[in-house]
């Protein structure tokens, strides 16, 4: 035997100290059983027959978006979703017939829906139609009480009233999948919730969308949702956390201006992209890409998929942001760092001048001008676009100094422009060939740089970017698009200012020069963009290119306009206004027109667009202009025509 | 001769015990578990149960000195089972719980209340100076309670923890502490918690023993729970709403009704008489399993039978306490009602190795 007798009886006798334990906590659960089923009994039993309380998520209002005058370019609407919450919903075929004659369903459609019952919880509504007409509610309330459980649910709509206007620069919102919970590291979000997909929607989600909240929801016998007298009282506290809204979000955009710019490329049915800027601080005026979309065909609760197939496959990409995901090669809108370069490094002066009869040899090859230039010097290498001119600058340059310039002015580097997809361009040098091909750098090649072809490309924002910084003399600014965010009710949250990434440390005379160039192009005989960027009412100064789709092909050879629209040369202008002291730079890209000289009128139309806003026209003036059109239509004159570049031949 | 004596030892009362209650179980288990996804889950609990009938033959006829032997290599391998789980344990809901066997989901926490039981018991059987037992020659006590405390705290899993704790707790009560301990216990207990509480939590720690202690601070989760189940178990009042009729339970209002939850859906669907019946009956098996114990034959076999019938008792109370509002909520479940394996057959160990205790009375 182990242990003591004494102990062993000691403990048997203990046993009963226990017993007695657990009599008294017995007890305490019959009391409360009792307090609960027989004296609360009948408050609960009716409250738990007639109603379901139901702890409802409370979605916060989404952050609204103004332009740079207050103006609302995304806000929130009122929607109403029909839903059914199956455990009420008697499904016979004369209920199922009577609600798809409610919902306008074909009754294969509603089948469909109906099929989901069952495959969720009973307690949660299954959707039945988003963002319903008021004509589908009410019939929906007049079909009561024979549709049990079919309900009216007020929600939310992201609304973007000025329709596919600046929508990849916006973006669109939807409701979050399993992957975006998992991916979120701050666990604040749930299913149901919505996010920004592209654009500042994505860029500025955690602003913009707010914090959910939590109410308590009755839900009658019925299925429908209503406030029961005192259901505080009986549970004993009031349960309501309200949702926080999102933050406002106030842009340097204008929305105006930005229409201007979208019903400008519109018109001349040219797909491509629009970037306006303030050389004096580097805000955005206008971000436009054509073909565009409506971002709330894609922002709801429920999004057609035959919609969304047909934007994402589209292949002219409307959803892509051009103006900051695309890169082109800027053709000869690259001249003007040439010209700058080579002043800058004492390689050319006003008066350097080289003679140009259309096309240049150099080793074994023939480089073509577009044009026989003859004597062509600083200026008028600039006015004409003389590619002669700059494959002996590129020669005297070399790719490393060319390099260093286009850097210098934001090239081959991202703007840091807040918004998502940011593609940073190509400046390449010697020291990239050989890290990329292996292959040491030919002199041909130089020459294609020389002149904005070969593996150099751009960004349309770093275009209008590196233009501003010529315009205002060397200041290279931080594009920005949001100049402050704030709460709902006013209080500022943060303030954006222009932020000088650089100054561009170069003589003045270089600038004055070089602007002298971008001047006579719109504005002096001979320059390339003399009718089509030329404007009564504002001084433009500016540059067209040529951006080659298919570039050192035979195809070259033919007239661009009577290649297949997707071997067509993509055209550039990119430019200014006034002369001095800039106020607005724009860069466009027509993609497939063939010629720089298609671009200058866009730009035209929003820099006039600009300065008809600032200083409104006079009636005359207005007709003036209309009179001007009528007698001297415009039209790309073969003067104009600018195929810089075109000729360059094969490489051998 | 033999099968006469045999039934008479035989605790009759505990074995009938135990199957009601695991019929009531079974039945209500059926209308819980009738959602999306639940169907069906009676069947594999009726398994269990059979398999736990096999484990519990083979354990009424194994020698309570083999048991006593085996004490101290239990607490050794549920040990490391428990150290093991946090690295390699399958997750679910954010804790690492268990290990996925395939057929079987081993839940070492549930083995750990056995185990410390037995172990305990080994320690106060082996101690020949026996109680009063002061602070001093309660450290080897409390070395080998605090791992498997700890352990099951990281997994994270409140509520076994905590009844790990209140078993060892009983258990060493039990074995009787002297009294100026016990008040020493009592003052340093009444200082540390609240300077803890005050220093050494965290903002974010505080406010969870807040809505721990008061789960309607925080409406949105456990808050929900505590309401709904406030609401299935009031609204049953004197006979019910009937078999499958519970309203709160058949629309999914109340989370985890088919495991920790359970008891709701029953006194939903009978009421407070049912739950009157229901307390007779886990009143009944700890009844027997007292008696077991006051008539064990060693020291060994009496604080085993304790330590097993501490289990029984806490997860009683704490469950239905924490469903009708009395207790917090903490992850609990009800012995032979909850769904889950590892939770039967944990309770059928514990039957079988009272079984085995009962069948060896004290012969003095």
């Amino acid at each position: 035997m182990i242990g003591r007798e004494d102990e062993v009886r000691e403990f048997r006798s203990r046993v009963w100290g226990f017993q007695a334990l657990l009599v008294i906590c017995w007890s305490i659960l019959v009391f409360r059983l009792f307090y609960l089923q027989i004296i609360k009994g009948d408050a609960l039993r009716k409250f738990s027959e007639a109603n379901r309380l139901k702890n409802e998520k409370l979605l916060p209002t989404r952050g609204v978006i103004f332009d740079r005058n207050g103006k609302v370019i995304v806000d929130n609407r009122a929607a109403f979703d029909v839903v059914l919450l199956s455990q009420y919903f008697k499904n016979t075929p004369d209920n199922v017939s009577r609600l798809a004659r409610a919902l306008n369903y074909s009754k294969e459609e509603m089948d469909k829906r109906l099929q989901k019952i069952g495959k969720s919880r009973s307690y949660i509504p299954l959707l039945l139609k988003a963002d319903v007409s008021k004509d589908i509610i009410a019939s929906i309330e007049t079909s009561y009480p024979s549709l049990f459980g079919v309900d009216i649910e007020a929600t939310v709509q992201r609304r973007y009233p000025f329709k596919d206007v600046a929508s990849q620069l916006l973006g669109h919102i939807s409701e979050v999948d399993s992957k975006d919970v998992q991916r979120d590291s701050r666990k604040t979000l749930q299913p149901g919730d919505y996010i920004g997909r592209m654009g500042l929607e994505r860029y500025y989600d955690s602003d913009l969308r707010g914090v959910n909240g939590v109410g308590y929801v009755e839900v009658d016998a019925m299925g429908r949702r209503r406030k029961v007298e005192g259901a505080e009282k009986l549970l004993g506290f009031v349960a309501q956390t309200e949702p926080v809204p999102g933050n406002n979000l106030y842009l340097t955009l204008d929305v105006d201006l930005e229409t201007a710019a979208a019903n400008s490329l519109k018109e001349h049915k040219f797909n491509g992209s629009v970037v306006a800027l303030d050389p004096r601080s580097g805000e955005v005026l206008a971000l436009v890409n054509e073909p565009s979309f409506e971002p709330e065909l894609i922002s709801g609760r429920e999004i057609n998929p035959k919609v969304w197939a047909s934007l994402r496959d589209n292949k002219d990409r409307p959803l892509r942001n051009r103006a900051i995901q695309d890169i082109y090669p800027p053709g000869s809108t690259f001249k003007l760092f040439m010209a700058i370069a080579a002043m800058a490094e004492g390689k050319a002066s006003r008066q350097t001048s080289h003679f140009c009869n259309g096309s240049m040899s150099f080793g074994k090859r023939k480089f073509n001008c577009w044009k026989h230039h003859g004597y062509t010097d600083f200026v008028k290498s600039i006015r004409e676009s003389c590619d002669v001119y700059y494959y002996n600058l590129g020669i005297s340059l070399g790719p490393d100094v060319i390099a260093k310039y286009a850097r210098l002015f934001g090239l081959g580097q991202p703007t840091e422009i807040k918004l998502p997809g940011e593609q940073r361009g190509l400046i390449p040098d010697t020291q990239w060939k050989m890290e990329r091909f292996k292959d040491i750098w030919h002199p041909g090649e130089t020459l294609s740089i020389a002149i904005g072809q070969g593996y150099i490309s751009a960004t349309p924002i770093q275009l209008a970017n590196a233009y501003a910084a010529i315009g205002n003399g060397g200041f290279l600014y931080k594009p920005y698009i949001v100049k402050k965010i704030e709460k709902r009710n006013g209080e500022l949250i943060k303030e954006f200012h222009p932020e000088l990434k650089r100054k561009i440390e170069i003589a003045p005379e270089v600038f004055e020069s070089v602007k002298d160039g971008l001047y006579q192009v719109a504005n002096s005989p001979g320059g390339t963009a003399i009718v089509s960027g030329h404007s009564k009412k504002v001084v433009i100064s500016g540059k067209t290119g040529t951006a080659q789709v298919r570039a050192f092909s035979d195809i070259m050879r033919m007239k661009c306009e009577s290649m297949p629209i997707k071997d067509r040369h993509h055209g550039w202008f990119v430019g200014y206004a006034p002369r001095d002291n800039p106020e607005i730079a724009v860069a466009v890209i027509a993609e497939h027109s063939c010629h720089g000289t298609a671009a200058a009128p866009i730009v035209r139309d929003v820099i006039e667009a600009y300065f008809n806003k600032k200083n409104p026209p006079q009636v005359s003036e207005v007709d003036d202009k209309k009179k001007i059109e009528k007698v001297a239509p415009r039209k790309h004159s073969v003067e104009e025509l600018d195929g810089e570049g075109g000729e360059v031949g094969p490489e051998t | 001769m033999e099968s006469q004596r045999f039934i008479k030892t035989f605790n009759v009362g505990l074995i009938v015990s135990m199957f009601l209650l695991f019929l009531l179980g079974i039945i209500t288990l059926y209308s819980a578990a009738r959602g999306p996804g639940l169907h069906g889950l009676y069947k594999s609990q009726l398994i269990y149960f059979g398999l736990g009938l096999v484990m519990m033959a083979v354990l009424v006829f194994i020698d309570s000195e083999i048991l006593q032997k085996v004490s101290y290599l239990s607490y050794g391998i549920v040990l490391v089972m428990l150290g093991l789980v946090l690295v390699i344990g399958h997750d679910a809901k954010g804790s690492s719980r268990w290990f996925n066997l395939g057929f079987f989901h081993l839940q070492p926490s549930e083995l750990a209340k056995v185990s410390i039981v037995m172990t305990l018991a080994k320690y106060f059987a082996d101690e020949k100076q026996g109680g009063p037992y002061t602070l001093k020659r309660l450290i080897v006590p409390a070395i080998l309670i605090l791992p498997y405390f700890l352990l099951i705290l990281k997994q994270p899993d409140m509520g076994t923890g905590g009844i790990v704790f209140l078993t060892a707790g009983a258990l060493i009560l039990f074995v009787k502490v002297d009294w100026r301990s016990l008040v020493i216990v009592g003052i340093l207990g009444v200082i540390t918690v609240p300077l803890a509480y005050q220093f050494v939590l965290h903002d974010y720690q505080r406010e969870r023993v807040k809505t721990f202690l008061d789960p309607e601070r925080d409406p949105r989760d456990t808050g929900y729970n505590a309401l709904q189940c406030k609401i299935a178990v009031g609204s049953g009042q004197l006979f019910g709403k009937g078999y499958l009729k519970g309203t709160q339970s058949q629309l999914n209002f109340i989370p985890e009704q088919q495991t920790d939850f359970i008891f709701s859906v029953f006194s939903e669907e009978r009421g407070f008489f049912g739950a009157l019946v229901l307390l007779v009956l886990y009143g009944a098996y700890c009844f027997y399993s007292f008696r077991t114990v006051a008539r064990a034959r060693g020291k060994y076999e009496m604080l085993l039978a304790f330590g097993l019938t501490a289990i029984m008792f806490w997860h009683v109370f704490i469950n239905m306490g924490m469903v009708i509002g009395v207790l917090p909520i903490v992850g609990v479940t009800l012995p032979f009602f909850s769904y889950g394996g590892s939770s039967l057959l944990t309770f059928m160990l514990i039957t079988g190795l009272l079984l085995n205790i009962s069948r060896k009375r004290y012969i003095f």
